[in-house]
């Protein structure tokens, strides 16, 4: 469901945290609202879901005013994430993800069935973990139950402050390919607030830059990078300004040879856990190009669902650059394979590669 | 004589001074215990933060007051009497009631608050499904110490017409008979422990496994 | 109310002697109580079961009612004779103090953080050091908060001490009862409530000097 935030104020006493914005979020897209501390980010995530009474101007779902709205359903058609804490501490994970069901009045049978459906999507085994309390999870975990409890109720709409600030950074980008995997599925919705810049790179389909309670700028992640407005927006992204010259370079001239390619028939665990690159292509009898997938995404797939799984992305050896940059800031990956019209592939182009200074 | 002599030669005594006891705790405690739980929840209370805090803090002091001064002071206005005796120890039961279950309450973490009201939650959902549930080990806590402290003033409280096995016990202290203050005192710490027993029993029925694990890692 | 103000004109004499008392049966129960019940905290902290039963065996002494426990320690301590007067009265003190004081410590010892003792020993500090210099300043507002309550709570178990003839504020309102004499009660409410509420916020702001700063600000 799109959402429009029009002319949009907050004030608390003489302080106005957000200041005159004007917004729209892209229906099934992730939107990623980004800034440093007190630029208003949270505040505006907050309004959207009422938790934040608005000062002036307006907000709304479907062209319907926010005002029209009752919060409390309101509210339950949102799904709404916060850093780890947001977890109920006394109850299982069963019981947290099935709170909004709950509140909505489903059946036990249908709540249950939603569960293990929700846990598999967030790739956590329901057996063992249904269960088990907050306490017992790892930061990692709590999280994806976070995101489960979220979409519990099949909201249209995610709101998500920081969830994954207090993870470390190893865990970190696992949960991001993990939440970009979920996204392909469910097709949300999404408001996401972070202050780390590679996080709303890698997420955003749209990025909106918050200061002092204002939009800077905002736009497609790409077009973002390419053309920050002004110093705070180009500050902040840091120094991606080669990326203007991207769009002259032709990806003949970066392939990168050093990839691993498999048959897919031939695949089995032992010989793809041997391939070195953190993504492996895969090819059908005749060395045709079928698709690519992360070596983290196999080694939690079992062989004969290889297919399904595919990523199909590529470029062609006339691309330039700047598209397999698109690529990768939009799917979140690092590596693009480079295809020939005869459907071979030729090699890869890295992230490192395009990024140098990475 | 032995230490045992009076308990053993005067059990329907001792037995209807305890049921006496039995009736003064069950009648203060559980006013108390109502009480104390609806005015913890009463002062915090987003709407009622002021007034709670001064109640916070007259309650917080009241903690340091001796029982006996608390008993004395309902004497002064009230005479003496089953009536005194019961109202002051309801109201001295009260104290650490309401203190735990307000202080349970204000320490349920706010990013849970608001992770539920975002959530769609209602106050009421909020009240019941989360900071209850989650104040429970502080409530029970506040529970069992008054219903121990409760058992133990009760004795004191024979001194103004409480009745029960106080009675007994100063008895045989204003007369240095060491087997009768015994025969008093047995049955009062028995009641008080197994009062407490039973309340152990409950708060592991009514507090979720969750909050007593401690955290991994 | 005049009878009141005739009453402790008349008597502050007797008022200050027995509130001497008063605080002498705390005062001399104190050490006593703080020596035995963080030496047996220290040792017993880290032994989880054997913290368990003696702390739920100091809890039993906690039900047993002041007046029944004073009586006990006349018998026990006739003997001796030391039966009546002040060393039944500390004696019966000390023993309700050791649950506040047993716990505070073990929780004091317990909560430590590993790391810090870790750290400790690998900057090379002994034992005793640790102990001394580690252990105790970190464990000292718990251990002074099972002070207060052991302080708070003899205020109100020390009354007691008039029917054993140890003296104390016991006097003004147990005399006063049997006789009925409300300005002698009154007196007797008035100084232990003033007593207890006193001895608590004095060792509060006493917890808060010692407290080391460090501990004092909390994280955000």
């Amino acid at each position: 469901m799109p959402i429009k935030l029009k002319n949009l104020t907050k004030k608390f006493g003489d302080y106005t945290a957000v200041n005159n914005i004007t917004l729209s979020i892209e229906d099934s897209k992730i939107t990623v609202l980004i800034g440093p501390s007190g630029c208003g980010k949270t505040t505006t995530l907050k309004m959207i879901n009422g938790l934040i009474k608005r000062t002036e101007g307006n907000i709304f779902f479907n062209e319907i005013s926010i005002d029209k709205i009752n919060p409390i359903d309101l509210r339950r058609r949102i799904g709404y994430v916060i850093q780890e804490i947001g977890l109920f501490p006394h109850m299982n994970v069963y019981q947290n993800i099935a709170v909004v069901p709950k509140l909505l009045g489903w059946k036990e049978n249908k709540i249950k069935n939603r569960i293990n459906e929700l846990l598999e999507l967030v790739n956590l085994n329901p057996e063992e973990n249904i269960f088990k309390y907050p306490k017992q999870l790892s930061g990692g975990q709590k999280q994806r139950v976070g995101v489960a409890r979220a979409l519990a109720a099949d909201p249209e709409i995610l709101l998500m402050d920081e969830p994954f600030g207090a993870i470390d950074p190893i865990n970190r980008e696992k949960l991001q390919d993990a939440f970009i995997d979920i996204q392909e599925k469910i097709k949300k919705t999404i408001v996401f607030v972070t202050h780390d810049i590679r996080e709303a790179i890698k997420l955003g389909d749209s990025i909106s830059v918050f200061n002092t309670g204002k939009i800077e700028q905002s736009g497609k992640t790409f077009e973002i990078i390419k053309k920050p407005k002004n110093k705070f927006v180009s500050n902040l992204i840091g120094n991606h300004a080669e990326i203007n010259t991207l769009e002259f370079r032709k990806a003949e001239n970066s392939i990168d040879k050093d990839f691993s390619a498999v048959k897919i028939n031939a695949s089995d665990t032992n010989l793809l856990k041997e391939q070195k690159n953190s993504y492996v292509i895969f090819l059908d009898d005749n060395n045709n190009f079928l698709g690519i997938l992360s070596k983290e995404k196999i080694s939690q797939l079992s062989t004969e669902n290889y297919l399904n799984n595919l990523k199909t992305y590529f470029i062609t050896p006339d691309s330039t650059l700047l598209d397999a940059a698109g690529i990768m800031l939009s799917k979140g990956i690092n590596t693009v394979p480079v295809i020939s019209a005869e459907k071979k592939v030729l090699g890869v182009i890295k992230y490192e590669t395009i990024f140098q200074e990475e | 004589m032995n230490i045992f002599t009076y308990l053993l030669e005067n059990p329907d005594y001792i037995l209807e001074k305890t049921f006496q006891h039995i009736y003064i705790f069950l009648i203060s405690w559980s006013f108390a215990v109502i009480t104390g739980i609806i005015s913890g929840i009463f002062i915090t209370r987003e709407k009622n933060k002021k007034i709670g805090r001064i109640i916070l803090v007259i309650i917080g002091i009241t903690q340091s007051v001796p029982s006996i001064a608390v008993i004395a002071l309902f004497f002064l206005f009230m005479g003496i009497g089953f009536i005194t005796a019961a109202f002051a120890l309801f109201l001295y039961s009260l104290v650490p009631i309401v203190f735990n279950t307000a202080s349970g309450l204000i320490s349920v973490d706010g990013n849970v608050k608001e992770a539920a009201l975002g959530m769609g939650m209602t106050k009421k959902d909020i009240l019941f499904k989360i900071e209850i549930p989650m104040a429970m080990p502080s409530v029970f806590s506040g529970i069992r110490n008054s219903a121990v402290i409760n058992i133990a003033t009760a004795t004191v409280a024979a001194t103004i017409g409480a009745g029960g096995l106080g009675v007994i016990i100063f008895t045989g202290l204003s007369h240095f008979n060491a087997s009768m203050i015994f025969a008093g005192a047995v049955p009062v710490s028995f009641l008080a422990l197994s009062i407490d027993l039973i309340l152990g029993f409950l708060e592991k029925k009514f507090t979720s496994e969750g909050l007593k694990i401690s955290e991994e890692g | 109310m005049e009878n009141f103000i005739k009453y402790i004109t008349r008597n502050y004499e007797i008022i200050i002697k027995e509130l001497l008392n008063h605080l002498s049966i705390i005062g001399i129960a104190l050490p006593f109580a703080v020596i035995i019940g963080v030496s047996v905290g220290i040792i017993i902290a880290g032994k989880p079961k054997i913290s368990k039963i003696i702390i739920y065996i100091s809890g039993m002494f906690m039900t047993i009612p002041s007046p029944a426990l004073f009586g006990i320690m006349i018998i026990l301590l006739a003997p001796f004779n030391a039966g009546l007067g002040k060393p039944p009265a500390v004696i019966a003190l000390i023993i309700y103090s050791l649950l506040p004081m047993i716990r505070n410590t073990v929780n004091a010892v317990n909560s430590l953080d590993h790391n810090i003792i870790e750290a400790a020993e690998g900057m090379g500090m002994k034992n005793y050091q640790i102990l001394i210099k580690i252990r105790i300043p970190l464990a000292l507002p718990l251990i002074m908060s099972g002070i207060r309550s052991s302080v708070v709570m003899g205020v109100g178990v020390a009354t007691i001490g008039y029917y054993i003839a140890a003296g104390g504020l016991g006097y003004f309102i147990f005399a006063g009862l049997s006789r009925s004499r409300f300005e002698m009660i009154l007196t007797g409410v008035i100084l232990t409530a003033a007593l207890g509420i006193f001895l608590n916020y004095f060792i509060l702001k006493l917890e808060d000097i010692i407290t080391p700063k460090g501990l004092k600000i909390s994280g955000e």
